[in-house]
């Protein structure tokens, strides 16, 4: 393995597009707000700002936390709707 | 949450014969232990949890990226998305069972195949320089705003950021394309992404089969240190290939 090869082990890429499990929660009706590879991609840009060092490791976990909870809300939500109709 | 037993957050899957038997480091506080759920010829990799446990924090995405990168020691790996919990063992061999074809499949076409994500950004000082030696406009409104009340500038600041951003755009087009030029021909396929950062200069994934990692590392290297006044790279892997898997 060369000098860079798992050096730095972030872990955001994990999580991009992985669409052939999407049908898992139904996905009609998608907001905005809880689109998940919009959301992922926002992740990505707080580690990238935590990385330029433009914000401190606090600041990145909140957002973190922030993000991450965006997502359960979209998921909760669209699994109510899927029940519920 | 409906069903019998525990919540099983998943993180990914195998083939059963190649799963490991057990990881530590799963998602929860404390950690807790991964293990393989198999139905046939494919596994989930899994850790029981207590409904809501697994906080929304870094941890725990963290341990999710964790776990998949080391299960890649031992075979393909198909990556879930982050936060998945099915309800019980039996609701995960379900899943199993139900796209067992479609799984074993896509695990196949991973066979020896690995993701490289590769980012760089813009050294700041050294991007400012050059778009105002690159731009004269950019040159002439900055002389123009000097020493003049904010309020006064309010429009060529404006004209300025518009300049600069459109500036940043051209370069990044340019020293995106070479780069992405110079490392394809050391991968099976390419995913470029929009960068993550204003002074991105690109952001891409790139299929490497295993046996050639070492190769694409040095091309890496190579390209980095070429750049390295002008650029600061990042080079993530192996990773499972999130970013192929479903393409083909």
């Amino acid at each position: 393995m060369g000098l860079f090869t798992g050096l730095l082990t972030l872990p955001l890429a994990p999580v991009r597009g992985v669409a052939w499990i999407a049908q898992m929660v139904a996905e009609q009706a998608e907001m905005e707000l809880y689109d998940e590879q919009r959301i992922m991609r926002e992740l990505a840009e707080l580690e990238m700002a935590h990385e330029a060092g433009e914000i401190g490791e606090d600041q990145l976990n909140d957002g973190v936390e922030v993000l991450l909870g965006r997502l359960e809300a979209g998921r909760q939500l669209r699994e109510g709707r899927a029940q519920h109709g | 949450m409906t069903g019998q037993g525990g919540g099983f957050y998943v993180y990914g899957f195998m083939r059963a014969s190649e799963a490991p038997p057990e990881l530590d480091g799963g998602v929860g506080d404390p950690p807790g232990v991964v293990r393989p759920v198999a139905d046939g010829e494919v596994a989930a990799l899994v850790t029981e949890v207590e409904p809501g446990a697994v906080a929304p924090r870094r941890n725990n995405l963290l341990a999710h990226a964790e776990v998949l990168r080391r299960a890649m020691d031992h075979g393909p790996v198909l990556p879930m998305r982050w936060g998945m919990v099915i309800a019980g063992e039996d609701g995960v061999r379900v899943q199993l069972s139900r796209r067992a074809q479609e799984l074993v499949q896509k695990l196949d076409a991973l066979q020896d195949r690995i993701e490289m994500s590769v980012s760089a950004l813009y050294r700041e000082d050294v991007l400012l320089r050059e778009v105002v030696a690159e731009n004269p406009a950019v040159a002439a409104i900055q002389r123009n705003i000097r020493g003049r009340p904010s309020a006064a500038t309010h429009f060529d600041r404006i004209r300025l950021g518009e300049l600069v951003a459109q500036a940043v755009q051209a370069k990044r087009e340019r020293d995106g394309h070479e780069i992405l030029h110079e490392l394809e021909s050391h991968a099976l396929a390419v995913a470029p992404d929009a960068p993550l950062h204003e002074r991105g200069v690109l952001n891409a994934a790139f299929l490497v089969p295993r046996d050639r990692v070492a190769e694409f590392d040095a091309a890496v290297e190579r390209v980095s240190r070429e750049r390295a006044a002008r650029m600061q790279f990042k080079l993530l892997g192996p990773l499972p290939p999130h970013s192929f898997v479903g393409t083909r």
